[in-house]
């Protein structure tokens, strides 16, 4: 994803279902056998934690349970969570507006796209991390640098993305559309953007794990609060049992934000392969 | 004439455009309108990058870069593929490996530096872990997808010549897997190249993340520069090479070309 430079065309990801033998292999395991198997990760753990390796090193689940129950009564990690969701939210909705404007338009006119893509396909393959310490130089330690990062990486992301959705509006389309008298503006309203809307959305979700990555990378560098800073002030104090929580909160945070996205996303993109199609 | 004009834009026009337009604008920008302390322009950077390259201090940045994500890339890819491979072949593995497998990939990998250094401090091993960890959970389901990829009727056709399961495995599942777990590593180099920048950012005393996070300190913008844009450089390196090697080695499953 870091370095892949060109937005893949949303059709790309999705692979065929029917005749393959692998497939349906694999799809037959069993819930009851997959809990098991994660019941088996838990004590694995546990024994780990228990025999092993000291707890400084290891805590058991129970203890990071306890370590996490501890700090949702006492506010501080809910107030972290909210911190984090709040950076990414914002700058994501401002980086995707932004992009989604540039790239419209960039990709209507040919000869700019070609210029502008090389630097941005350049500077997209550079880590946003690496951005993080020029970014609190630019505005601080406080909010906006951890905005910027975000806005930054999501426009970025979403100008190359919906830039080629209007480039690879099919030309027979917009000819159909202006034999049949439709103007300027029609054929940009009515054919170009809808036509664009399935590279935008997988811009969308691509731009939306990486906003995440993005914040989790400033809050670990330079921050006061957010789960990044909860990861990293336990690493200064050698809490394990807290770093663990905040690192699984993050999974729990980041998988539950790319499901719903992933299944607003093909919601949408159903509609419109109908719509379009 | 129009057909002129297209061939002159796309043989050197459009090259040089690309290059040199949004390199003189923000040279411009940085002189006129921001400040140059903040914002070097590019002149200046270029400048830096030359004194450092003749010190020789940028390249045993980027050595000792290239070597951490090098080392962990093979080394985690090879557990990867191989249990990628593994899973896809037993069941019990596959039940096995799942759960860990989804909390792992949920988990940014740039969380898990400060673990990474609770458990083995400062030093290499914590970097190498990492990106060991990570190329291996990342080519873990692409190798499954490959596998899963593969067409029925290839397997039902090698069985009925009377193929061994080891044969199929070999001759049929592997190669038709092959451009899957080609892009999948394609994808986690990148990965590995991120984290990497991260974890020398974060606890360091080499590489080029530590190069821009040293800068910070002392305000060095224009050595920041030098190294953020370095690396860019080495991020379209790394893929350029990568589809090169594929398109040199294994014409048979090179990555298809992107128009645009």
């Amino acid at each position: 994803m870091a370095t892949d430079l060109s937005p893949a065309r949303p059709s790309e990801g999705l692979q065929p279902a029917t005749g393959r033998v692998a497939a349906r292999r694999l799809s037959l395991t069993s819930p009851v056998r997959q809990s098991a198997s994660a019941l088996l990760l838990l004590f694995l753990w546990h024994g780990l934690s228990r025999f092993v390796f000291e707890p400084s090193i290891l805590p058991s689940p129970a203890t990071v349970l306890g370590r996490a129950v501890d700090l949702t009564l006492s506010g501080d990690l809910p107030r972290h969570m909210a911190t984090s969701l709040s950076r990414i939210l914002v700058g994501y909705g401002i980086g995707a507006i932004l992009g989604i404007a540039v790239g419209s338009v960039i990709g209507r006119f040919r000869r700019v796209e070609e210029l502008l893509t090389p630097s941005l396909g350049f500077v997209r393959s550079i880590p946003p991390i690496a951005f993080v310490p020029f970014s609190i130089i630019l505005f601080g330690i406080g909010e906006a640098s951890k905005y910027a990062v975000v806005v930054y990486l999501v426009f970025i992301v979403l100008t190359l993305h919906a830039a080629a959705g209007v480039r690879e509006t099919p030309r027979i389309r917009i000819r159909a559309a202006q034999a049949l008298g439709a103007s300027g503006t029609v054929v940009l309203l009515k054919v170009v953007l809808p036509s664009a809307v399935p590279f935008i959305l997988n811009g969308l979700r691509v731009g939306l794990s990486l906003s995440f990555m993005a914040v989790v990378s400033a809050e670990l560098i330079g921050a006061r609060s957010g789960l990044g800073y909860l990861i990293m002030d336990s690493q200064t104090m050698f809490e394990t049992d807290k770093m663990l929580v905040g690192i699984l909160c993050l999974g729990i945070l980041g998988a539950l934000m790319d499901r719903g996205a992933s299944q607003l996303i093909n919601r949408l993109l159903g509609r419109f392969a109908v719509q379009t199609g | 004439m129009d057909l002129l004009d297209a061939a002159r834009w796309h043989r050197w026009l459009r090259p040089v455009g690309a290059v040199l337009l949004p390199l003189a604008s923000w040279e411009l920008a940085s002189r006129a309108v921001l400040n140059t302390a903040l914002i070097p322009p590019p002149t200046v950077v270029a400048l830096a990058a030359s004194q450092m390259l003749q010190s020789g201090e940028l390249f045993i940045h980027i050595g000792i870069s290239l070597r951490r994500i090098f080392v962990g890339f093979a080394l985690g890819s090879a557990i990867g593929i191989a249990v990628g491979m593994l899973s896809a072949w037993s069941r019990l593995v596959q039940d096995l490996v799942r759960p860990l497998l989804a909390v792992c990939s949920a988990v940014p990998p740039i969380a898990l530096i400060p673990l990474a250094m609770a458990w083995f401090g400062i030093d290499e091993t914590a970097r190498l872990f990492l990106i060991t960890y990570l190329a291996a959970v990342l080519m873990v389901p692409s190798t499954v997808s490959g596998v899963r990829n593969v067409a029925a009727i290839r397997i039902r056709a090698a069985r009925s010549l009377g193929a061994r399961p080891s044969q199929i495995y070999l001759r049929v599942v592997l190669p038709d897997a092959f451009p899957f777990i080609l892009t999948g590593l394609r994808v986690t180099l990148g990965f590995c190249f991120m984290v990497v920048v991260a974890a020398e950012m974060i606890g360091a005393n080499s590489g080029v993340g530590y190069l821009i996070m040293q800068s910070r300190y002392y305000a060095m913008t224009t050595k920041m520069f030098v190294g953020i844009l370095l690396l860019g450089l080495m991020g379209v390196g790394f893929d350029a090479l990568f589809r090169r090697l594929v398109a040199a080695g294994l014409p048979r499953f090179a990555v298809e070309k992107r128009t645009g």
